[in-house]
């Protein structure tokens, strides 16, 4: 009976042993599966049970970590303030520790502890478990490092933003405070932007036409006139002239703005030449009415010349004769130059009235140049001319004004050629038009005054030091008459070597009636 | 005198009929050590040693928590010395690390907080691994970094000795946070009639 209950005990008893070995089995294999690195550390800090995935993250075996102190795994300070803090609280939640690895390298880890207390509330020991931050860590440097890259393109950008506002303000500033009217026509043709100035020349407001089509600018409202002016495809002018009104002249530029080859659009700028043109328009005006002021007095003083000269008022000695003579050519010469300035003012005033007829420009340059010939053979200067056809060539153009030009250039030839040179006059017909072109080897201009020459007034300073009396006029006014007749004049020189000057005009056939 | 290198047959036999029993755990312990260290290889030399010399001991078959006849665990590690050449020194380095990976010890662990209170439970602890011997603390002086024990009623053999040297020093090493050093000081096959290990740090 008694050998029968211990029997039953036993088996009682075995079924109890196996039923903890399979739950021995079973913790040991879920705390070997945890990929979370586990380890229980007594309270005294021994460690005395640590998983796979510790080993795997420190590098030590289960061997050489069981039964060491937790100073192995962890830096001796923090380890400290880590058993204290733990056995305090009960709990640790993500502290930051440096853990040891067998290789000797500090892994940065998170750490959370738990105590484990037996069945009377004793404090047996506390389990730790760690994540490994090497990768967050390196993740989290990697971001920081990004974002202080980011931090600086983005304070850069802040400063080239700055810089950016700053110009456009500066240039906006510029923009509103000039004087000058400003549009700006973008590639459509649209008006993108248009200045106080200009809305104050034209009497409009940016509001109400910014963004419109040229072409409906051109139809209607205020701004019409220069968008009539400037065409439905945006011309390109410099410094054409646009009256607005009896006391308004604008000077208009357009500008073609471009970036790396793409096309931006149209800058237009109004100058207003208003003062400049009214200044000029009473220069002129004085200069007309002294010039006619001057031109009887100076008329009746040659004829009296004249008259004395001529023994009207009795017989001179020939002391005072040669006087007279002098006195006379200082009068024809001041007379020339009193012409020249009433040309030229009727020139600026829109009065130098031209009467075109037909004309033979062979007869009428050989009738100059016939005028000339004394003066060619006393300088010594060879005389040569160059006639393509004997035949007539015809032109249209007023005849007393196109004798000026052909005087005007042939006499800088003999005033500028030094004795000895060579003056060639040629006559060609080229194509549809006629050219008349005087070539000397003469003083020739420097290349910095050549784009001056046909200026008002502009003489050459090497002209000025061999002939002192000019008046600058003489080629103003050819320009004047030869673009006037619907020609063109031009030269090419040389320092010292001497110059070409032509003129070209349309031929027209004889008989033509104008 | 007992010669620590005789793993005869008939020594084998003798100690296969020894009284007391060991937990398997005690067994298996040691064997996972010649695993770590010599792989599947060394486990099987050593079970094809325990077969030629006779024993029945079937290692694959021991259970953790099973008793076994004493002499089971004395003749395994007679056969680990031979087959693997360990000298006592070695045989201690096993010992010590048992308690590592011995699962009833950390159903203990709760008294590895003073060597008072590890002290007082040794007498249990103890039974948990053997149904023979007695083990005392028998002197604890913590200021002069000693602890003594005394095991009673535990004639087994001397190599036995050697295992449970280890073993007490790393469990003291594991209580007090230090390195320690355990040596037998007294011992019944040396003619004394009880064991005595003095441990210190």
């Amino acid at each position: 009976m008694f050998n029968i209950f211990r029997e039953k005990k036993q088996t009682e008893l075995n079924l109890v042993l196996d039923d903890l070995t399979a739950l021995e089995q079973y913790i040991h294999d879920l705390f070997n599966f945890s990929p979370l690195p586990v380890c229980f550390i007594s309270p005294i800090g021994v460690i005395l049970e640590v998983n796979p995935a510790l080993e795997k993250v420190t590098g030590f075996k289960m061997d050489e970590v069981i039964g060491e102190s937790i100073e192995k795994i962890f830096d001796k300070d923090e380890a400290s303030f880590l058993i204290r803090d733990t056995l305090k609280e009960g709990v640790v939640d993500n502290r930051e520790l440096l853990l040891l690895s067998k290789g000797g390298n500090k892994i940065i880890a998170q750490v959370s502890t738990r105590v484990r207390k037996d069945e009377n509330n004793e404090t047996v020991g506390f389990f730790i478990s760690l994540s490994d931050l090497t990768r967050i860590k390196k993740t989290e440097a990697e971001l920081k490092r990004i974002q202080e890259a980011l931090l600086n393109i983005l304070e850069d950008t802040e400063q080239a933003r700055k810089k950016a506002e700053e110009e456009r303000n500066k240039t906006e500033a510029i923009i509103v405070n000039l004087t000058d009217g400003l549009v700006f026509f973008d590639r459509n043709h649209n008006l993108a932007m248009i200045n106080p100035q200009a809305e104050k020349f034209f009497g409009v407001k940016a509001e109400d036409i910014v963004g419109e089509n040229i072409k409906s600018l051109i139809n209607s409202g205020n701004f019409a006139l220069p968008a009539k002016f400037l065409g439905p495809e945006i011309k390109t002018v410099f410094r054409k002239e646009l009256v607005l009104d009896r006391h308004t002249i604008l000077e208009i530029s357009t500008s073609a703005m471009g970036s790396e080859g793409e096309d931006l659009g149209d800058l237009v700028v109004f100058h207003d030449v208003s003062r400049e043109k009214a200044v000029e328009r009473l220069k002129t005006e004085f200069v007309s009415l002294a010039a006619h002021q001057l031109r009887t007095p100076l008329s009746a003083i040659k004829w009296s010349l004249r008259m004395v000269l001529d023994g009207d008022a009795g017989k001179i000695k020939q002391e005072q004769r040669e006087i007279l003579e002098k006195t006379y050519q200082s009068n024809e010469r001041m007379i020339s130059l009193i012409n020249d300035l009433l040309n030229l003012s009727r020139i600026e005033e829109g009065r130098y009235v031209i009467n075109p007829v037909a004309l033979d420009l062979a007869k009428i340059c050989l009738q100059v140049i016939e005028s000339f010939k004394d003066s060619f053979s006393n300088k010594g200067l060879k005389f040569k001319i160059f006639q393509s056809s004997l035949k007539p060539i015809f032109v249209i153009a007023d005849e007393e004004k196109l004798k000026l030009t052909v005087q005007n250039l042939l006499d800088n030839a003999l005033k500028y050629t030094p004795a000895k040179g060579v003056v060639e006059v040629s006559l060609k017909q080229i194509g549809k038009n006629v050219r008349l072109e005087v070539r000397d080897t003469g003083i020739g201009i420097a290349k910095e005054e050549q784009g001056r020459i046909f200026s008002k007034f502009f003489r050459g300073s090497q002209a000025v030091l061999i002939e002192p009396t000019g008046t600058g006029l003489g080629l103003y006014m050819a320009k004047n008459i030869i673009e006037g007749h619907g020609g063109k004049i031009g030269f090419s020189s040389e320092q010292g070597k001497g110059s070409v000057f032509y003129f070209t005009l349309p031929k027209q056939k004889k008989g033509v009636s104008l | 005198m007992v010669n620590i290198d005789d793993f005869s047959p008939p020594t084998v036999k003798s100690l296969l009929r020894l009284k007391g029993k060991t937990r398997g755990e005690n067994i298996l312990l040691d064997i996972r050590f010649i695993r770590r260290n010599y792989g599947n290889e060394g486990v099987g030399k050593l079970e094809k040693t325990l077969s030629e010399i006779g024993s029945p001991i079937n290692l694959a078959q021991l259970k953790t928590g099973d008793f076994y006849p004493i002499g089971w665990e004395t003749v395994c590690l007679l056969a680990i010395r031979k087959v693997f050449g360990f000298d006592e020194e070695k045989i201690k380095e096993m010992g010590q690390d048992a308690p590592k990976f011995s699962i009833f010890l950390k159903i203990f662990m709760k008294y590895f907080v003073s060597l008072g209170k590890i002290a007082q439970e040794a007498p249990r602890i103890w039974r948990e691994y053997y149904t023979i011997g007695d083990l005392t603390v028998v002197g604890v002086n913590e200021s002069g970094k000693r602890v003594v024990l005394r095991l009673d009623n535990f004639d087994v053999h001397p190599i036995n000795c050697c295992n449970l040297s280890g073993f007490f020093q790393r469990v003291l090493s594991m209580v007090i946070n230090a390195k320690t050093f355990c040596q037998e000081t007294k011992c019944v096959f040396r003619g004394e009639s009880f064991h005595q290990f003095d441990i210190t740090w």
